[in-house]
């Protein structure tokens, strides 16, 4: 009972880490889809440059791991010159490699749409980007839903590797609250729980869409 | 308004397989041309080059002033289909939108038509169709002859002079083939311009004003239905209507 009071003492640094940790998904998840969804359109063109161009980002920020690129971006660019706040460093990297991801997810999502929803777009005149914006992409969107939310989950508990480069989201504050108090076990156990929170709406959120998809059949 | 189609010699190939090779033809307004033809003789790929869904290698396509050729860009083509409705096998819908939506969607982003409006047009085109009360539903709610006569409300929505028809029936169950030819046969009497792919026989022959048959990439006869059917010219018109009438 002792160990409860003991970290219920410090909950404003638990909750502090909770709260940077659920900003800092949220910016990536923003900000990555985002720019994934650019990535993705942008592949899609003819410019055979830019296509090179998007592959070579695409590749390097999934076939490295998260961890080095998060070092490389706040030490390593320290080092260049470019002085980032950890912050900074954190959001920047979190979104690159968030959009690179997504930018995958949504392009084999766009390359499954059947020619025929172009030709037919075409034939009343859409212009391109209406093409897009109103045909191709809301049925993207609606068949990769359940694997970006997939991502979405992992990529939240991913940010506890920015705790390693010494960014104080939650699993760093919670060290400090072990060594304050001494009780690994129990402050690990808040942490797993606070994770789960953090995660359920977008569990939720798949739940409920899958219902509401299955009923309305396309 | 589109006064004629003027297609000249215009060939076209995928790698090494021609599809069309040198076909010509002239549709008039308010004419109804139906093209006909054994799978693989090129009518589809010819229905496509039409409206440049399909590039042609050569030759010209003239609609009134606009002309399509091998340099014929995407946008130019934009233009040349504002007056041109198509008609898919696959129907083509967008299973996200709804009938309402499906049908309004060019008057929405072309037009920018207000709702009230848009509302008048798609109720009509839908008593038009037979569909009145479907105007709700999503696509993956109605049968294929249902998403087909939508298909066809949606090709009708920017009044077009002239739609174009890709086997329109060869998706759909025998049952259902029916109610798809009573829409275009309403559509023809009521003048509208057709170049129609099909292999419904007895539709070219009660509605075309005249038969195009094609085999090998060439038009190899066309004339009234009357001339095609009962008296065909070449033996391999013979060849084909026997094989597919039997059957």
């Amino acid at each position: 009972m002792n160990s409860w009071l003991a970290i219920w003492g410090f909950r404003s640094m638990l909750l502090e880490g909770f709260l940077i940790t659920v900003l800092l998904s949220v910016i990536a998840i923003i900000g990555g889809t985002i720019l994934g969804m650019i990535v993705a359109v942008g592949y899609t063109g003819k410019n055979k440059i830019l296509r090179a161009i998007l592959t070579i980002y695409v590749e390097i920020f999934r076939g490295s791991p998260l961890l080095l690129q998060l070092f490389i971006g706040y030490f390593g660019m320290a080092y260049l010159g470019f002085e980032l706040s950890i912050w900074e460093a954190c959001i920047y990297i979190m979104i690159l490699y968030t959009g690179a991801y997504v930018s995958e997810i949504i392009r084999s999502g766009i390359e499954s749409i059947p020619k025929g929803q172009y030709e037919a777009a075409k034939c009343i005149g859409l212009s391109k980007i209406d093409t897009l914006r109103v045909i191709i992409l809301p049925q993207t969107f609606k068949k990769v839903k359940f694997t970006l939310i997939g991502f979405f989950i992992g990529l939240t508990k991913d940010t506890t590797i920015a705790s390693l480069v010494g960014f104080n989201e939650l699993l760093k504050q919670s060290k400090l609250v072990i060594n304050a108090t001494g009780y690994p076990l129990q402050v690990y156990f808040v942490v797993g729980a606070l994770f789960f929170i953090m995660c359920l709406p977008l569990s939720k959120f798949a739940e409920k869409n899958s219902v509401k998809g299955a009923s309305r059949a396309v | 308004m589109i006064d004629m189609i003027k297609v000249n010699d215009i060939y076209k190939s995928y790698g090494d397989n021609s599809v069309l090779k040198g076909v010509s033809m002239e549709i008039k307004n308010g004419e109804v041309v139906v093209v006909i033809g054994p799978s693989g003789s090129g009518k589809s790929t010819f229905l496509r080059c039409v409206n440049h869904l399909e590039k042609i290698d050569s030759g010209e396509i003239y609609i009134d002033d606009g002309k399509i050729t091998k340099k014929t860009t995407e946008k130019e083509a934009i233009k040349i289909r504002k007056n041109m409705g198509m008609v898919f096998q696959q129907f083509n819908l967008f299973p996200h939108k709804t009938v309402f939506e499906n049908i309004s969607i060019g008057l929405k982003y072309i037009k920018k038509m207000p709702k009230e409006e848009m509302m008048e047009i798609v109720q009509d085109l839908l008593n038009k169709v037979g569909l009145p009360d479907k105007i709700n539903s999503y696509p993956g709610e109605l049968s294929g002859g249902q998403q087909q006569r939508i298909a066809i409300a949606r090709a009708l929505a920017m009044n077009p002079d002239c739609i174009l028809f890709d086997e329109p029936t060869s998706a759909l169950d025998p049952e259902v083939i029916g109610e798809i030819l009573d829409v275009m046969k309403k559509l023809a009497k009521d003048g509208m311009t057709m170049l129609i792919v099909t292999h419904e026989m007895r539709f070219a022959r009660e509605v075309a004003d005249r038969v195009v048959v094609m085999q090998d990439g060439n038009i190899i006869e066309e004339g009234s239905p009357e001339e095609i059917f009962t008296n065909p010219k070449e033996e391999r018109t013979r060849k084909f209507l026997s094989a597919v009438l039997e059957h």
